[in-house]
């Protein structure tokens, strides 16, 4: 099992599958070198499995973002809820100035939102950071035309990378602050939007770094111990740096430190932060005047 | 690690360690009472309690106790379906240090009378460690179907237990044995590949020196 992005764009290279295809085989214990034998997984076998899985899994996403874009409503809490709606309202109104960028950003909330009042999600690979990922790839697809069964590929390209992240580095807050989270969530996003609109490996593996470069250090601070505030914005602002980064890398934009240098880095600074800023809600805007003004009347209303 | 562990799982809001956990632990405990349980006093520590009720722990546990899967919406509204199959359940919340974080502990009534503790922590990503087991500390995840074996410790007893599950073709992932006292009662729990069929545990049951057996699954009906 590969290690490292760069280890994933050496396989790649070698036997120039499909990157999506080289994750499946190598989670299926399957001999790269056999082409028939992935052939054959991939239509009937274990990697149609997986693919299943995905699609599957893509369609619990569509149906999460479709309901959270269409509620106005406000959470238990008062303090999340509507604002995937009031995007999604100023997007078709002709005045807003981002396209694509404010469509995912707009979906990733809504499917955060819907995770705030506890309903149906796929944790991508968190479920603070579950907007970003499918938020991105459904604007992508409505933008690109992109079909399903793309789409799950694209699902498990970002599994596979994500699963690089976690080895390597952490996808948990309470280690490493949100840019574990919401930072790995849109460095994943970014990878396999990159792809589908036919980055090289190496395009896709600087869209990663460009992006957690640009979280790096970013704090969890949750108000109220709750998943919404900063939560669900940050989910928009993570679908955003994924689509930028795309543009970027398509431009010719190259990151100057590697994707894996990165992810290490991450790591690093994960374990810098103090607990305080570590989903603990005792540091960042969890303990500004306001947010604690907040927590309080929650607990007095009986709400937390 | 698997790519539908990090595409994946698929459950309902808002924290995996705090509400997909939850309905793990809650799961477990329906699993081991056999069904919703008659009653149950659980009490939550550290993080469990202080972000809790904001994450649906509560409501969580509840809905696992209640046999839902981590992804079903009932568990939003599980307080309410406890009440109306009167499935009586309090929550409870403690100051005291616990063993991890996102800890525990539920004191039950099963249907049939049989009183039990469980207690148990979310580990993340909606993965749980059982910690104990009335009065056996023990160690054990809930990915795989689980055979637990409440015996005498004695001589021959484990070749005997484990006998039975090879005669019935069922292949044992991880297992573990923990007794408080030499030579009193003692709990094997094994994880195993396969179901266990009814004749299995039947013929489990009717070893010598065997108190309890009980057959867990985790995954929902």
């Amino acid at each position: 099992m590969f290690r490292s992005i760069e280890e994933l764009g050496r396989l790649k290279e070698e036997t120039g599958m499909s990157t999506w295809q080289i994750i499946a085989a190598c989670q299926n214990e399957l001999n790269l070198a056999d082409a028939e034998e992935i052939a054959q997984q991939t239509a009937e076998g274990s990697i149609r499995e997986m693919l299943d899985c995905m699609a599957q899994r893509y369609e619990i996403m569509k149906k999460g973002a479709r309901d959270g874009i269409s509620n106005p409503n406000r959470s238990r809490t008062g303090l999340s809820g509507g604002d995937a709606y009031r995007l999604e309202q100023y997007l078709e109104s002709g005045k807003a100035v981002t396209s694509l960028t404010g469509r995912a950003a707009a979906l990733s909330m809504a499917i955060n939102e819907v995770n705030a009042v506890m309903g149906r999600i796929v944790a991508a690979p968190t479920a603070g950071s579950c907007g970003i990922l499918p938020g991105v790839l459904i604007a992508a697809q409505e933008w690109f035309s992109y079909t399903d069964e793309q789409m799950a590929q694209a699902l498990l390209t970002a599994g596979g990378v994500g699963m690089v992240i976690a080895v390597r580095a952490t996808i948990s807050g309470a280690e490493g602050g949100c840019q574990a989270e919401c930072g790995s969530a849109a460095a994943m996003a970014a990878f396999a939007l990159t792809e589908l609109r036919g980055g090289t490996f190496r395009q896709c593996a600087d869209a990663l770094a460009l992006v957690m470069k640009s979280v790096m250090g970013l704090v969890c601070d949750p108000v109220a111990g709750l998943v919404e505030v900063p939560c669900v914005k940050r989910n928009a602002f993570g679908a955003a740096q994924a689509v930028l980064a795309s543009d970027m890398v398509l431009a010719g934009i190259e990151s100057v430190i590697p994707a894996d240098e990165v992810i290490d880095t991450m790591k690093t600074v994960g374990s810098q932060l103090p607990p305080a800023l570590r989903e603990t809600a005792d540091g960042g805007v969890a303990v500004a005047p306001t947010a604690i003004a907040i927590t309080q009347r929650l607990k007095e209303t009986g709400v937390l | 690690m698997l790519i539908e562990e990090v595409i994946g799982p698929v459950m309902v809001g808002p924290s995996s360690s705090h509400t997909a956990g939850a309905v793990y632990l809650g799961r477990f405990i329906y699993s081991l009472a056999k069904g919703v349980p008659k009653s149950a006093v659980v009490t939550l520590y550290e993080s469990f309690a202080k972000t809790g009720r904001g994450h649906g722990t509560d409501r969580a546990l509840v809905g696992g106790m209640l046999g839902y899967a981590a992804d079903d919406e009932r568990i939003r509204d599980s307080f309410d379906h406890a009440k109306s199959q009167g499935f009586d359940v309090t929550f409870k919340t403690s100051g005291s240090m616990s063993p991890h974080p996102n800890y525990m502990t539920a004191q039950i009534v099963t249907q049939d009378g049989m009183p039990m503790t469980v207690s148990g922590c979310s580990i993340g990503g909606g993965k749980i460690r059982i910690t104990q087991l009335d009065d056996y500390k023990v160690d054990i995840g809930f990915d795989n179907t689980l055979i637990l074996v409440e015996h005498l410790d004695t001589c021959g007893i484990i070749s005997a237990m484990t006998g039975v599950l090879a005669e019935h073709g069922i292949n044992i992932g991880t297992m573990s044995v923990f007794r408080p006292k030499k030579g009193s009662k003692a709990m094997l729990m094994a994880e195993t590949d396969q179901k266990i069929s009814d004749a299995a545990i039947e013929q489990m049951k009717q070893l010598p020196n065997i108190y309890s057996v009980f057959y867990l699954t985790p995954f929902a009906d």
